[in-house]
């Protein structure tokens, strides 16, 4: 199909470029360790073959009287040395930089997103059809491997090859499918604990990975009558909830709120699309700590039911309309972008991630084929900074493995602790790694 | 295969340079083994602006063009009508189009030096035009010419200065504050030259010197001897 010159950005999209900063990157990475050292020159052809068929990634942000829109970028991006701290600033608004780039070290390749073209569940096709194109790009298309290869990697929904065109239905903005104007606005969130903490210094952010054996964190959920999402969710409240004791018993004022988790989750499962952009919706379990202490049975089960409820399609459209509705109101449509800034800014301030205490965000099960599964060792999801949060977590499990990730802007490392060290405690082995191992 | 020992990565046989951190590739070896995950160092990326195209270029100025006849056709209807006659709508024309070609070079030469030298041959025209249609051509010669040559001449090393200096900061503050007082002291010495008493320096302008200079220097100072020891970006982050 012909692709259009420019895009509109999606509706949770517009929010980002606004609130961009050198801390508050907006960035994400999907980290795949392969078990050979990465082929640089090889992984360059494979981007040049590849990109052009992800039109609504090879962007750049442009600015216009009363929206920032995606326009068609030519440049294809060349992989770049990885860092120390991973998903630092990439300045996504100046003319012509794609927002998104491919970064190597060793047998690591990863990709960062920012959060203003796609989700997470779009940069995982993307990476899997990057690894599919690193493994084809340099057979001969006649060769009986090849042949095979490509056989294999078609089967697969989510491997979209170089030479297959984009479908209509990646570029859509599924929000406005489901934008029901008549859907009241849902109440508003209680304000919520945050963790305290200095921050690192700018342009640094701490990763620290878990490794754990998928089967037995699964049966562990399944013998709390919880999926793994609520379970993770549950451990995550109640390391908050330890926290936010220890700083009451410390006296510190205005931390005695409820704790509240932000889950978000990937709609296209849930509302049948094939979008590529985002498409997620965020739910908000919470746990009023100032009614008393709640035991991890306790915060599973309230957060099972609080998400049987939340996932039901009418409590996510009615989401989706409060989401739309601010973008389709004609006064804020036709205020000048300068204003906008402004204005979203004080929105995320205040409404956006500032209503949670922390983040968790499970990618799922990835399934790579068997020719990928054969090169690549580890998979790994690393959340975007967050200036308010401070800390995020990521979890993405690949072949038995559940590798849960969290990226931190602070200086301590409580949160991450507790979270191990409760999941330890019911028995499952954890194995550690990161991009800190202490001042250097 | 040849790798790169910094990074650990692989490359082609002929490629000379690692890709990723330019150093050279060792033609022989075997992989090295790097630990962990991550590089042991912050690597600072550089990201290059796309210029404007030619095509966006000559859309802005045709966007311009058309913005700045609406006031030029305004300006020559009124003066027709007032007076059936071009009279003082030229003054307004000549300004409104010496604008359009500070435009239309402003977004096609990009070589600083000749984009200088284009705008004070710019400005000297339109001033030059100016007192043409006003007839005091003497005026002209006596005071315009002058003093856009002592601020063009001014303005070529401040700008040179600040285009070329490593560091940027309070140097090119300080350049500026004595650039200024300069400027000062030749105003001061056009005044006495075009009056009828012929004293080239009344004193205004040795005392803003006077104020300026030392302001320049104590900039210089803290720039060139506090700011191996102070980060500027860190003191001064909002």
């Amino acid at each position: 199909m012909e692709h259009p010159e420019w895009y509109r950005l999606d509706n949770t999209a517009n929010l980002y470029p606004s609130v961009i900063s050198r801390r508050n990157t907006t960035l994400f990475r999907i980290s795949v360790h392969l078990h050979q050292p990465v082929h640089v020159d090889r992984l360059t052809r494979a981007l040049q073959k590849m990109v052009p068929r992800f039109p609504y990634y090879q962007v750049h942000l442009r600015k216009g009287a009363f929206w920032y829109t995606l326009e068609e970028n030519p440049r294809i991006p060349l992989p770049v040395i990885d860092s120390k701290s991973p998903c630092r600033y990439m300045p996504i608004k100046q003319r012509g930089v794609l927002p998104f780039r491919v970064r190597v070290f060793s047998r690591t390749m990863a990709v960062e997103f920012s959060h203003a073209i796609t989700d997470g569940t779009g940069a995982l096709i993307f990476t899997k059809s990057l690894l599919a194109a690193y493994h084809l790009v340099d057979l001969a298309p006649d060769s009986s491997e090849y042949k095979a290869l490509y056989k294999e990697y078609s089967e697969d929904p989510e491997i979209f090859l170089f030479d297959q065109p984009p479908k209509e239905e990646e570029f859509k903005d599924a929000f406005l499918t489901y934008f029901d104007p008549t859907i009241p606005t849902p109440d508003q969130e209680k304000k919520v604990f945050h963790l305290p903490g200095r921050k690192l210094p700018i342009d640094q952010y701490r990763v620290i990975t878990g490794d754990m054996p998928l089967k037995e964190v699964l049966s562990l959920a399944k013998s709390h009558n919880a999926s793994l999402t609520e379970f993770l969710t549950a451990v995550y409240f109640d390391a908050l909830q330890q926290i936010q004791e220890i700083v009451k018993a410390d006296k510190v004022r205005g931390r005695w709120n409820p704790v509240s988790v932000m889950v978000p989750v990937n709609l296209r499962n849930i509302l049948h699309s094939r979008s590529m952009r985002n498409f997620f919706l965020i739910l908000n379990p919470l746990l009023d700590t100032r009614l008393g202490h709640y035991d991890l049975d306790e915060i599973i089960h309230k957060v099972h039911h609080f998400m049987q409820t939340q996932l039901d399609h009418r409590h996510l459209k009615q989401q989706i309309s409060r989401n739309v509705k601010g973008v389709v109101n004609p006064l804020l449509r036709v205020s000048p972008l300068l204003l906008k800034n402004i204005g979203l800014k004080l929105i995320y301030r205040d409404f956006g991630e500032s209503r949670f205490s922390g983040s968790l965000s499970n990618l799922g099960m990835a399934v790579l084929p068997p020719s990928l599964e054969n090169i690549v060792k580890t998979l790994e999801f690393v959340p975007p900074p967050s200036t308010v949060l401070g800390v995020k977590c990521g979890a993405l499990s690949y072949r038995g493995h559940l590798r849960l990730t969290f990226g931190s802007l602070l200086e301590e490392t409580a949160l991450e602790r507790l979270v191990f060290s409760k999941l330890r405690s019911y028995g499952i082995p954890i194995q550690i790694s990161g991009n800190w191992k202490g001042e250097e | 295969m040849p790798y790169c020992s910094y990074c650990g990565v692989e490359v082609d046989q002929d490629t000379n340079n690692c890709p990723l951190c330019g150093g050279n590739i060792p033609k022989e070896g075997p992989p090295p083994l790097l630990k962990g995950d991550y590089p042991r160092k912050e690597h600072q990326l550089y990201y290059k602006r796309r210029s404007f195209t030619s095509e966006e270029r000559r859309t802005v100025l045709w966007f311009f063009s058309l913005l700045f006849s609406v006031p030029m056709t305004i300006v020559l209807v009124v003066d027709l009508l007032r007076d059936w006659a071009i009279s003082w709508s030229l003054f307004a024309i000549v300004g409104i189009i010496g604008i359009w070609v500070g435009i239309a070079v402003g977004l096609f030469i990009r070589k600083a030096w000749l984009l200088m030298l284009l705008y004070s041959a710019l400005i000297l025209t339109v001033s030059l035009g100016i007192n043409m249609l006003a007839g005091t051509f003497y005026l002209f010669l006596a005071w315009n010419m002058p003093i856009i040559l002592m601020a063009a001449v001014l303005i070529t090393p401040c700008a040179l200065y600040a285009k070329f200096t490593s560091r940027k900061g309070f140097n090119v503050a300080g350049m500026i504050m004595w650039a200024i007082g300069l400027f000062c002291i030749g105003i001061d010495v056009l005044i006495g030259l075009n009056s009828e008493t012929r004293q080239f320096l009344h004193g205004w302008s040795l005392i803003v010197a006077a104020a300026l200079g030392p302001v320049g220097a104590l900039l210089m100072y803290v720039h060139y001897r506090l700011g191996k020891t102070i980060s500027f970006r860190r003191f001064f982050h909002a």
